[in-house]
């Protein structure tokens, strides 16, 4: 082979793609967390100047004031707004809304905004935070009295002018940062891969080799990114950082000055180091609090472990000293590493996209003797669709919950799992139909046509503002996704021979197992930082890049019906149910390891990561972590099983396997019952898959003769879509009645239990004869 | 999920939801309150009564005075059964007893049983014998204590100087007093403190007598002690301003406050209850069981959420015991 029969073309495009797309990925999260950054400082700020305000409150009712009667309140407040000049007004009413006081004494009788209350009740504590119009926000507090009664609202309006202005003037220089690291790493890999073409003799290598080098010249990008991006950080946050150090300083500059006015001098005050290491802690960004006596002696200094202590203020005491406040100047290092982990998300999903882009561009092109090249053409449409419908897996389940308000509390968790059973139900039972509709008018038209239901339901996701049009909407985007799932395997089914067919069947899950692994990592990302609707506009964005790819595709009718001529319904289920082996391996075995995985995985896990207070990003990467398992466990399992012709025993350690994920929920609790819990299932789940579907085949040998395979299998594929339905509701359920834990514990005897039954019915020495049959 | 927990909340604002709204009901029977002080007015009933005129619905109130006087007892309850209130009120442990006797020595002849007791100022309900526990009393009767738990008080003292031998006064036949010496050397065993615990002498009729307190005193500072405790025990409080403060704060022994009593006499810290602040929760109880319909009998007997850290700056600097910087925040300072 000579080096002139590859094209640089695809290896070039598959770089560009791969760095503009994790480049793009890693200065968004630049920019989302400096701006989140920015946020929270400027909330931090807010909030101390409601502390005072709230002592003050305290300590008046407890002598006995009564709320509508403090004489100092208005003053107060209106000093208060003078702690932060970000602060707008500040204003106190009762718990039914009327106005008690305000910083602006005109304002004091209104009544508080309904949104104030609204934003209180739904706050489970004390604090809350409204998202106002325009650049205008609200932070509150519930005010309790000596018994715990709330008794008064507290709110501050803050401008957040100057984060949006901190954001304005960063994103420009990210973006020249960006474009010029592109541009580098372009310049970089394009010569690089030029000389691995012509140093690869053996093209089968070039594309691995390719994918490898375009990682590196991939990695480096991020790192340089990632890099340039602390100077950004440093100079962007620096003026925040230091308002935050200066107002820091300042109120313990008063409470020393309080203690001093009762007398005590500076050297004599006791239990100085506490309040400064509560101050540290507070306060993320100051390195170090210091109190110097009036000739610049310290005389009590905390620092925080690791800050570099770069520069400081120096903020007077009235009665003389100073409080010096240091700021760390690792700060912004700090920040970037704490992305690291999602920088390495984008990485793999780069190269997953790398492997993608070289497998749809032929490396080695001009072989038309490839019999697989028409089952590829179908790969990178499926890809980027199974792709767009991944991205909503770790957020969609908590999307839903905030849809929910309207619907009874008792039935919510029951509700949440709705959309999830209704997506599974309408697969289910749309797939033997849309089978008819690919032969009326083809492939190409049905996968078409799904491609642009999925668009109009991931649009309709984004828009949807009850719980009931979102209902209406997944089941838009299912019809899409049953349809292409149809449409694809009959493509593939009619573009192979009986020799190639599997290979192209193992392309087309190939397809959907890369997209497991980059769309619920990528889709937790865009979640936390764009919100959950603009991601299912990204959806839809990603789902209409396969339309253009569709259109190449061949048109005409289609020729072949996926699984066999007959059309299955499910009263045919129950002829094939006589063979008890049959119902046993799919009741004890196909099912539930389908509810395991919807209800599981699909519907608990995002629920339970949010409610352990982490991010729809963590929920996001758990669900890679699984599919990793998958993709890398099943294909050795498949082998394995085949040769040691112990299909049942994989099946039986699977249910087992996956079982232990759930009762892990009896020692465990928050992030290691979930990460504990995804590669129990995704091991377990790798284990039995495969040999589930080979041991069809054999406990049905005579159902196949007489009836086809095709049939016996729609049926058993039929049922393990019930299984995907039920999942969420059972799931649902249990959660409503019994909590997380619980539930998972529920999942795990679920699975428990058709261990013991499909041990009983199939594994069991002289259970009607060994499984192993064959046919 | 926020959503979820919003829903939750609307239904915790929707329980306290009654006693946020004052409702005027035209033409409402007004409800009679018969209240029992022992020993004159205090802030407690006009907390009591400031929470009750919020609600806004139309109250009687009765007063009477046991005036430290225990041969009143039969002539209250008489009144009390020929008024026949809609609730009693009753302040402090002995007034308490009076009319409602001891859980397990009630005699339906002499103490109130089928009009609803409520009792405010009790130090500590269970040992004094007059709830068998504080999830709910089981009969007609409920109501608020005053005192923090000993463990919050243990800690507000560490918080204030870390210590690891306390001294504790105690009257052997106070039973209550006794209990709490029995929780502390607990609380001690588990986060490493000793207890100096010295009981007042008796006199020949059992009776204890202050005589000989400044030798215990000493012992205890002797022995290392680091906080002087003085605990609910009746003995005690009648003895601290005179005696018990200055002489341990004589022998630079700091004191630590159990009740706003104790701490008026003088103590240098105490983690207290205002007393309006309990009479305003006492209020609250009261139109639980008066408007809403609660059974006193299954109501939760409890305290406040919040307590005043009270501390004297003479005293603390005298004894060279400034207060730690953060208190400066929180606590209240008497000069």
């Amino acid at each position: 082979m000579t080096s002139q029969k590859t094209p640089l073309a695809p290896l070039l495009i598959a770089l560009a793609l791969s760095l503009l797309f994790a480049l793009g990925m890693a200065s968004l999260l630049n920019y989302y967390k400096f701006g989140n950054t920015l946020a929270g400082l400027a909330r931090a700020n807010v909030a101390v100047a409601a502390q005072d305000v709230r002592e003050s409150l305290a300590l008046s009712l407890s002598v006995g004031m009564d709320l509508s009667a403090l004489e100092g309140m208005p003053a107060l407040l209106a000093r208060q707004t003078h702690v932060d000049p970000s602060i707008v007004a500040i204003r106190m009413g009762d718990m039914q809304g009327r106005g008690l006081y305000a910083s602006d004494p005109e304002a004091a009788r209104q009544p508080l905004p309904g949104a104030w209350l609204q934003a209180a009740r739904a706050a489970k504590g004390e604090g809350w935070h409204l998202g106002g119009e325009g650049e205008m926000e609200t932070v509150g507090w519930v005010l309790r009295n000596n018994f715990d009664l709330p008794v008064a609202l507290l709110g501050i309006d803050y401008s957040t002018r100057q984060v949006a202005a901190g954001k304005e003037a960063l994103f420009p220089v990210l973006l020249r940062v960006t474009l010029g690291t592109l541009a580098a790493a372009l310049a970089l890999g394009a010569p690089l891969l030029f000389l691995l073409r012509r140093l690869t003799r053996r093209q089968e290598k070039l594309a691995f080799r390719a994918s490898v080098l375009i990682s590196l010249v991939t990695l480096a990008g991020l790192l340089t990114v990632s890099w340039l991006a602390i100077p950004l950080f440093e100079r962007h946050l620096l003026p925040k950082l230091e308002q935050n150090a200066r107002q820091s300083g300042q109120i313990e500059a008063e409470l020393i000055q309080r203690a001093m006015a009762h007398g005590l001098a500076l050297e004599e005050l006791y239990g100085v180091d506490e309040v400064l290491r509560r101050d540290l802690a507070g306060n993320r960004g100051l390195a170090s609090f210091a109190v110097l006596d009036a000739g610049g002696r310290t005389l009590f200094h905390e620092a925080r472990e690791g800050a570099e202590d770069e520069h400081s203020i120096l903020v007077p005491i009235a009665a003389g000293g100073s409080v010096r406040v240091g700021l760390d100047g690792a700060f912004a290092a700090g920040l970037v590493k704490e992305m690291s982990l999602d920088i390495l998300v984008v990485l793999v999903v780069a190269l997953c996209f790398t492997l993608e882009v070289l497998a749809f561009l032929p490396v080695a092109a001009g072989r038309s003797d490839d019999p697989l090249a028409r089952s590829r053409d179908v790969r990178a449409p499926a890809f980027l669709f199974f792709l767009s419908e991944e991205l909503s897996r770790p957020f969609l389940p908590g999307f839903v919950s905030s849809l929910s308000g309207q619907v009874d509390a008792g039935l919510q968790n029951i509700v949440i799992g709705l959309p999830i059973m209704v997506f599974m139900l309408v697969v289910a039972v749309s797939q033997p139909w849309l089978g008819a509709l690919s032969q009326r008018f083809g492939n190409r038209r049905l996968l078409l046509g799904g491609a642009l239901a999925a668009i109009a339901g991931f649009l309709l996701c984004a828009m949807a503002t009850s719980i009931y049009l979102f209902i209406l909407a997944r089941m838009v985007c299912a019809l899409g996704y049953a349809a292409i799932f149809v449409a694809a395997q009959g493509h593939i089914l009619e573009n192979t021979e009986e020799s190639s067919r599997s290979a192209g069947f193992a392309l087309f899950v190939g397809a959907i197992m890369v997209a497991t692994i980059c769309g619920p990592s990528i889709g937790g990302i865009l979640a936390d930082n764009i919100g959950a609707r603009a991601t299912f506009m990204v959806a839809a964005g990603v789902a209409a890049l396969a339309v253009p790819l569709m259109l190449r595709l061949p048109g005409g009718r289609g020729r072949a019906q996926q699984e066999g001529g007959r059309r299955v319904r499910l009263a045919d289920a129950f002829h094939l149910f006589r063979n008890r082996r049959f119902l046993a391996l799919c009741v004890s075995a196909a099912i539930p390891a389908k509810i395991l995985l919807t209800g599981c995985c699909f519907f608990l896990l995002p629920l339970y990561v949010i409610s352990i207070g982490s991010t729809q990003t963590m929920a996001g990467r758990m669900l890679m972590v699984y599919a990793v398992f998958m993709v890398l466990m099943m294909p050795l399992a498949a082998r394995y099983a085949d040769r040691l012709n112990a299909r049942s025993g994989f099946i039986l350690a699977g249910l087992l396997i996956s079982a232990l994920g759930g009762l892990l929920a009896l020692g465990v609790d928050g992030f290691w019952l979930g990460a504990g819990m995804v590669v129990a299932l995704g091991l377990g789940q790798s284990l039995s898959i495969t040999a589930q579907s080979t041991l069809v085949s054999r406990v049905a040998a005579r159902e196949i003769q007489v009836l086809g395979d095709g049939y016996v299998y729609g049926v058993y594929r039929l049922l393990e879509r019930l299984g995907n339905a039920s999942g969420p509701l059972l799931a649902g359920v249990l959660l409503t009645l019994f909590g997380f834990r619980v539930t998972f514990v529920c999942m795990g005897l679920l699975a428990l239990l058709a261990g013991a039954v499909f041990y009983w019915v199939i594994v069991r020495p002289g259970a009607g004869g060994a499984a192993e049959v064959a046919p | 999920m926020n959503r979820l927990r919003r829903k939750l909340c609307l239904g915790l604002a929707g329980a306290a939801l009654p006693w946020c709204a004052p409702v005027l009901a035209a033409g409402e029977r007004a409800k009679r309150i018969y209240i029992i002080t022992f020993r004159g007015r205090t802030q407690v009933e006009q907390g009591f009564r400031a929470y009750l005129a919020s609600q806004g619905r139309p109250l009687e109130y009765i007063e009477r005075d046991l005036n430290r006087d225990s041969s009143r007892f039969p002539a209250l309850l008489e009144e009390i059964r020929r008024l026949r209130p809609d609730l009693v009120l009753t302040w402090g442990t002995t007034v308490t007893e009076g009319i409602v006797g001891r859980y397990d020595a009630v005699d339906p002849r002499v103490h109130i049983t089928d009009i609803p007791v409520l009792f405010t100022l009790v130090a500590a309900p269970v040992s004094a014998g007059l709830v068998p526990s504080l999830s709910a009393s089981g009969r007609n009767l409920t109501g608020v204590y005053h005192v923090a738990s000993t463990e919050s008080q243990v800690r507000a003292m560490g918080a204030y100087r870390r210590f690891r031998r306390v001294g504790v006064l105690y009257t052997p036949t106070e039973n209550n007093s006794l209990a709490i010496l029995r929780e502390l050397q607990q609380i001690g065993a588990s986060q490493g403190f000793q207890v100096e615990a010295r009981p007042f002498r008796l006199d020949g009729a059992g009776r204890p007598v202050i005589d000989g307190v400044a030798r215990l005193l000493g012992e205890m500072k002797a022995a290392g002690a680091e906080w002087l405790y003085l605990s609910p025990d009746s003995f005690l409080g009648a003895h601290c301003k005179e005696v018990v403060i200055p002489l341990a704060h004589g022998l630079g022994l700091p004191t630590f406050a159990s009740t706003e009593q104790i701490m008026e006499a003088g103590a240098l810290a105490g983690l207290i209850s205002r007393y309006h602040s309990i009479g305003q929760f006492t209020g609250y109880k009261a139109a639980q069981i008066l408007f809403a319909g609660q059974a006193p009998s299954r109501m939760p007997i409890e305290t406040l959420s919040r307590y005043s850290f009270l501390i004297r700056m003479a005293v603390a600097r005298s004894l060279h015991l400034v207060p730690p910087l953060a208190m400066f925040d929180s606590a209240e300072f008497i000069e």
